[in-house]
């Protein structure tokens, strides 16, 4: 049975992990950072250490604008903001970048051609991955609202190294895997990418790499709101049908 | 085939790997066999792309010993050909190329054991020697490609191979008899003694040499091919190959003659007459690479890493993954190699890679001690200077750094090739700013020389006159104008150097020998490390500040927010290839589809239960000049709601907002949506000074599936004795109708004097919906009668 008296309106479930996601950001001395949607080729890709034809550009299927020579592109990812805060800003440095990316891919149950991105960006003069762990363990177990702990495994970044691919133990079974569909059975739940900041990115963000370094990771905020809220399909995020909206 | 022991179970194999190389995307059983299908992570595309790539890394992670016959075989020899040539004509694209002549070959079917083993990794078996090629491409990750030596062209007693660029419009047949014109941009392998394109480099060899059962002499090509090139070619021509695929991710030239020998032994095994025998090598190898050399110290790899790894530790992952290393005090190490340099002849422009340490210039010394050392600086003085920490005079250590402006230009002339940018930096004047490291530092005194400081106010340095000598500070003009000292080692900590195995292009700079480390190390030891607070609060996000008050405002007011594409049929902005034709363009308002939302939803109200639709989206649009963040809002209301109109509600909200932003809102009006350019209504608005935030307490909400079927409508009223409370009537409501009742509104409610007392009218609309059907009229009927029947029953109920 659903509450048929809604006497006050309803913000968009993406509205409520983005708000969470700050407030708990916040308490750790991120602020929050933007960027545009259409982006230059430079600081979606260049400035992140993807160079033109590299296989690496495999990696994010692009939408180009019209006219082609003008190398214009809707940002497949959040992360060219990193660099275009540094711009107006030296370490320490500590963002967040909530932010609708595009990626020109068959869309599904779980791919969307428009999407929420969270990317993280932490520099400093003496970070860890140890200390990435403590931030996205702090911030899991906030967005959830349950005990969790990540593990790293090894993966490839252009724009990091190490690279790290990240896995969250599943916040609804605690890890156990027992008859949960949320993570299939497995206890884990595939939730980030990260990594420290590539010397190369660092020089194009113009920071001494040898005086500092870094953590970022990206993650899906679509993805964070289907498993918190346990939405099936990525699509209806975007449908602006208040069926959905409304239970939120 | 790699191994001696027996290695791991296949599901240990995946853990092992999926923890400390790569995702495994599955194991499948194949006859009595497993299939691993494992994710190469791009940067391992140079070395495991290959099924002894991924041998090795099975070694590393599981101690089980590689054979040594396979991963370190005595060294191939073979004559000189005398009858095939090879010519390269640019180096760049080619880098190598080996090619074996072998006579009095059989072609047949393979063995059984090789055709099953191409088949279990998806491969069709042609015949034994396109199979050995594949096969070795397949083990060792170097494509291969054999031709009829029969049917190449001889002349002068010879035959006579060349990797060019293709002539505009030159055309090619492939196998698989697919024709491909060409362009100046494609490298190809041509017949030089008849001038015919004989495959398309890297990519796929012609259908006119291919291998048939009448050949009987084979000439075997193992190429190195510039992976941009390859990238382009393929992608230009439509055409992915296992082959293409391999150099495109770009692989060593050092592989091609273990590729040549594998290959060689292979089809002496299984393609082998009496007469059989190897005619003579060819091995065109203009620049041969040299080993890389890279250094990391054990804090470094902590401090990274975040583990307290030790000297140990790190040592034995180093021996177990196979690497060459030492290990050195950095400060004596560079002392030390610059002495026993004295006397090196000076050569402008040396390269640290292919000239050291036979020649050297002033830079390169220093970037090549540094090197020996287990330091990677940039290559440029200047670049050094910047690089470095700055140290006084009297601080100065052996070791350190001594900038000078000779005041000569001897360094300052001709071009040099940066890999950092990817171009030729051409080298007009004494530099006064850094080129690759921290670009654009300036340096106004300018730096055009770099000595090793020894001690004793001398140094050891790269003249351009002397080569390699030892002189004292200001002894000459040259050497008289100090513009700082710098430090390039932080510690006296000893460093690992490390040289990289050929086939491990990812082994590149410190950071990357860190990643090797840690994850052999495993990173499941990583403990959670709190951050310290900065001692100040973030900075304010100005629109994201503002647009959460208005979604504060607007949901208070009973709108919702919604979120709709970016994409839409018509706008400013096209896309160069959009996803469908009505997605060619960005948008360029919000309206349109604020406007079919609003629709949509209002065929939903009652589903809702909602009466009135009112919804809003903050989101970018996109226009010739720019995009900004629009606010729209709408509202729609049923015929039956009296309460305010449209525009006066508009109106009132619109108060609303400037209230609570302090500013004026000026919205636009298309159709029923009101649109603003709240991106210029911020800039109109004072930075905040202290955050809030509206958060919502979001533990309870679960997301209740929507039906896709349609629902059908009933009103009831029904009068009941006073002291009845309508939910008494709503019991009745869910109880008949189970799962179906989705939605009930109260709507009216009076009171009204009957001869047997005052009674109350509740009057609810009823929506009735299924998860598994549509509904009919009947069952919804079906329903009511069971609810009227209910009804009925109780002592001075009466429906209406």
């Amino acid at each position: 049975m659903q509450e048929n008296i809604a006497k006050l309106g309803h913000i968009h479930p993406l509205s409520h992990v983005i708000l969470k996601t700050t407030v708990i950001f916040r308490d750790m001395g991120f602020a929050v950072a933007d960027g545009p949607e259409v982006e230059t080729e430079h600081y979606n890709f260049d400035a992140l250490n993807i160079p033109a034809h590299h296989p690496a550009r495999d990696m994010w299927d692009t939408f180009w604008l019209k006219p082609e020579n003008s190398r214009k592109l809707l940002r497949t990812h959040t992360s060219p903001v990193q660099v275009r805060y540094a711009e107006s800003h030296t370490p320490p440095i500590r963002i967040i970048v909530p932010g609708k990316t595009f990626r020109h891919e068959a869309t599904d149950a779980t791919h969307e051609a428009q999407f929420y991105q969270l990317e993280g960006l932490m520099i400093e003069e003496d970070v860890s991955l140890a200390n990435l762990k403590y931030v996205l363990e702090n911030f899991f177990e906030k967005l959830f609202n349950a005990k969790t702990s990540i593990r790293f495994r090894p993966s490839f970044f252009p724009f990091v190294e190490p690279g790290v691919e990240i896995d969250m133990t599943c916040f609804r079974c605690g890890g156990t895997g027992k008859d949960c569909s949320t993570c299939k059975g497995t206890g884990w739940i595939e939730i980030m990418g990260a990594g420290m900041v590539h010397p190369k990115v660092l020089l194009a963000m113009n920071i001494d790499p040898n005086k500092y370094r870094g953590f970022a990771f990206g993650g899906g905020i679509d993805r964070f709101a289907m498993l918190k809220f346990g939405i099936p399909d990525i699509r209806m995020l975007y449908q602006a049908d208040l069926r959905l909206v409304n239970q939120f | 085939m790699y191994f001696d022991e027996p290695i791991p179970s296949p599901e240990t194999i995946r853990d092992l790997l999926t923890d400390h190389a790569f995702e495994v995307e599955s194991l499948e059983k194949v006859q009595n066999d497993t299939l691993i299908d494992i994710k190469v992570l791009p940067d391992r595309t140079h070395d495991c792309l290959s099924h002894r790539g991924i041998a090795r890394e099975v070694s590393v992670l599981s101690g089980v010993p590689l054979k040594k016959e396979v991963f370190n075989p005595r060294p191939f020899t073979a004559p000189e050909s005398n009858i095939l040539k090879v010519e390269i004509e640019d180096t760049k694209l080619c880098k190598r190329f080996s090619a074996l002549v072998i006579d009095n070959i059989e072609v047949r079917e393979s063995p059984e054991w090789l055709q099953d083993l191409l088949e279990t990794i998806g491969q069709r078996s042609i015949n034994n020697v396109v199979d050995a090629t594949n096969f070795v491409m397949f083990s060792l990750g170097q494509p291969l490609h054999a031709y009829d030596k029969a049917l190449l062209t001889e002349a002068h007693g010879g035959y006579k191979i060349v990797a060019r660029r293709a002539i505009d419009g030159e055309v090619v047949k492939t196998l698989g008899e697919k024709d491909f014109t060409l362009s100046t941009e494609n490298l190809v392998i041509a017949d030089a003694n008849k001038d015919v394109v004989l495959g398309i480099a890297a990519i796929r060899g012609g259908d006119a040499t291919k291998i048939t059962k009448s050949t009987t002499s084979i000439v075997i090509e193992a190429a190195n091919f510039d992976a941009i090139n390859i990238r382009k070619t393929s992608k230009q021509l439509g055409l992915r190959t296992d082959a293409s695929v391999r150099f495109e991710n770009d692989i060593t030239p050092e592989l091609t003659m273990r590729a040549i020998q594998d290959v060689t032994n292979l089809l002496f095994e299984i393609a082998k007459t009496d007469q059989t025998q190897v005619e003579g090598l060819v091995d065109v190898y203009p620049k041969k690479v040299r080993p890389h050399r890279v250094g990391v110290s054990v804090s470094e790899i902590k401090n990274v890493i975040g583990v307290e790894i030790t000297k140990d530790e790190v040592e034995s992952i180093l021996d177990k993954d196979g690497l060459m290393w030492s290990s050195c005090n950095p400060r004596e190490k560079i002392v030390e190699r610059a002495r026993e340099l004295i006397g090196t002849p000076y050569k402008f422009g040396s390269s640290v890679t292919f000239d050291s340490p036979l020649t050297f210039d002033c830079s390169s010394f220093s970037a090549y001690l540094h090197v020996e050392a287990g330091i990677s600086i940039p290559r440029i003085a200047i670049d050094q200077y910047v690089f470095g920490s700055e140290i006084a005079k009297e601080d100065a250590l052996p070791g350190d750094l001594v900038f000078f402006n000779t005041g000569e230009s001897i360094h300052t002339t001709g071009e040099y090739y940066s890999n950092v940018l990817g171009k030729n930096v051409q080298q007009v004047a004494i530099r006064t700013e850094s080129v690759e490291y921290m670009a654009g530092t300036k340096v106004p005194q300018g730096v055009d020389h770099i000595g090793i400081y020894i001690g004793d106010n001398k140094i050891i340095h790269a003249s351009g006159s002397l080569g390699v000598v030892e002189s004292t500070i200001g002894e000459s003009k040259q050497l008289s104008t100090v513009v700082g000292y710098r430090r390039m080692i932080s510690n006296d900590e000893s460093r690992y150097v490390i040289t990289v195995p050929a086939e491990r292009l990812d082994l590149r700079i410190k950071e990357d020998l860190i990643e090797e480390i840690g994850r052999i190390y495993g990173y499941r030891d990583v403990s959670p490390k709190e951050i310290l607070p900065l001692g100040k609060d973030p900075e304010i996000n100005k629109i994201s500040y503002y647009e959460g008050m208005v979604r504060h405002v607007l949901v208070s007011k009973g709108f919702s927010e919604v979120m709709s594409y970016a994409f839409v049929e018509k706008g400013e902005v096209e896309l160069l290839n959009p996803i469908a034709t009505d997605k060619a363009f960005l948008r360029s308002t919000l309206a349109p589809k604020i406007q079919e939302s609003l629709e949509m939803n209002f065929l939903n109200i009652d589903l809702l239960g909602l009466s009135q639709i009112k919804i809003f989206e903050l989101g970018k649009v996109f226009q010739k000049d720019g995009e900004y963040v629009s606010l729209a809002i709408a509202i729609k209301n049923p015929k039956s709601y009296k309460q305010k109109t449209v525009e006066a509600e508009i109106l009132e909200i619109t108060q609303a907002l400037a209230q609570t932003l302090g500013t004026e809102i000026n919205f636009e009006k298309v159709g029923d949506v009101y649109t603003v350019n709240f991106t210029d209504v911020v800039a109109k608005l004072p930075t905040p000074n202290t955050d809030q935030s509206y958060l919502i307490d979001d533990s309870q909400f679960r997301y209740k599936k929507i039906s896709p079927y349609p629902y059908i409508l009933r009103d009831i009223a029904v009068f009941v004795p006073d002291g009845v409370a309508g939910d008494e009537i709503v019991n009745i409501l869910v109880s008949e109708s189970g799962d179906l009742l989705v939605g009930h509104t109260l709507f009216d409610v009076f009171t009204k004097s009957f001869p047997e007392g005052t009674k109350t009218s509740y009057a609810y609309r009823l929506v009735f919906q299924s998860f598994e059907k549509t509904l009919t009229d009947d069952e919804a009927n079906q329903i009511m009668e069971r609810v009227n029947k209910k009804i009925a029953e109780k002592a001075g109920w009466q429906v209406r």
